[in-house]
């Protein structure tokens, strides 16, 4: 007796009306991505890095705090521990958000969404866990993070055509527009909460700069988070003592 | 600037660690939960990276024009919650200073 052919899977009729709803849900935050974009483009043309490698970088990547901060160590030679460890470090938030997907997004899901999850963004994780709205969260989460990534590539796009506008000293003040834009990033991270959270960042301040003196960009830095761990790990002892 | 071979490299070397991260929260979320403390040491990495890469960026722009200009970009976020008002504030001093202190 032949087996029965088998039947396609039933098409699920809730993956294009909750990837609209993404998108819809991210299109206010798609103009802060086009504008971080556009920042990110102008800053790596200042730093010499050209416009095939931006653009690269900025497809491939997708995560603009981090690529900001690797422009800030991209030296000849170029020190490839330090940049996986400062690209480790600053996108680490991106483990405790996976975490948290999880449940959203394994939902009915056999296969976890592997190709799906490089569109992992702040913007697109906050959305996707507080707004239930739409049934297929995995599209939904689609949707958002292919709006954002459509945003921050036209944004990069922008600010490589810009630098040629200008002058070589208006191109080599722009160079300190990392510095400036990682500060900003500081603020965002640390304007909700109290002051205390801002002993660790300040200790990993202080010993990377000492730490500089005797170890390269890697080793500083990595001795400077090791400091800030250690401040939260105390004030965690100190808080449940 | 690295040569093109090697910065082609580095950016592979960002975007292996940055989609490994991605995965691994998802795939770790099936196994287990992270305790508070292991949640609190989490949260405070990326600012804390942040903070050593800005302090030995600062480093190469440690003069007072650049420190000005560092100080309001801060002040002016905190002040307006803007992004574009501060970062145009802090670039236009570098941006002065280029040109006419060199």
């Amino acid at each position: 007796m032949q087996p029965a052919p088998k039947q396609p899977a039933p098409a699920d009729k809730t993956v294009w009306p909750s990837f609209r709803t993404g998108i819809e849900a991210s299109a206010g935050l798609a103009a802060g991505g086009f504008v971080f974009g556009l920042l990110f483009g102008v800053l790596a043309m200042a730093r010499g890095f050209g416009a095939v490698n931006t653009l690269l970088m900025s497809a491939s990547v997708f995560a603009g705090a981090a690529q900001v901060a690797v422009l800030e160590i991209w030296n000849e030679p170029l020190p490839y521990l330090a940049i996986a460890v400062t690209t480790a470090l600053v996108c680490s938030r991106h483990v405790l958000m996976g975490i948290t997907l999880y449940d959203t997004l394994s939902r009915n899901r056999r296969r976890p969404p592997f190709a799906t999850l490089f569109l992992l963004t702040d913007a697109n994780w906050v959305l996707t866990v507080r707004d239930q709205r739409a049934p297929n969260r995995v599209a939904f989460f689609a949707g958002s993070g292919a709006t954002m990534y459509l945003a921050w590539m036209l944004g990069t796009a922008a600010g490589v055509l810009l630098p040629g506008l200008l002058d070589p000293a208006t191109i080599s003040g722009l160079k300190l527009g990392g510095p400036l834009f990682i500060a900003i990033l500081l603020c965002i991270f640390y304007q909700v909460g109290s002051k205390v959270r801002l002993v660790a960042p300040a200790a990993s301040a202080v010993v990377a700069v000492v730490a500089s003196h005797w170890f390269g960009a890697a080793g500083a830095l990595m001795t400077g988070v090791a400091a800030a761990a250690a401040v939260t790990l105390v004030r965690e002892y100190w808080r449940s003592a | 600037m690295p040569d093109a071979f090697s910065t082609f490299i580095g950016i592979v070397v960002v975007a292996v660690v940055t989609y490994t991260e991605r995965l691994a929260g998802y795939l770790l979320g099936s196994r287990m939960r992270p305790d508070s403390t292991a949640s609190r040491v989490l949260d405070a990495l990326p600012g804390s990276a942040l903070a050593a890469v800005l302090a030995l960026a600062m480093m190469r722009h440690a003069n007072a024009p650049d420190l000005l200009a560092l100080a309001l970009t801060a002040a002016v976020f905190i002040w307006t919650r803007r992004t574009l008002p501060a970062l145009g504030i802090g670039l236009a001093i570098a941006v002065i200073n280029a040109h006419y202190v060199g």
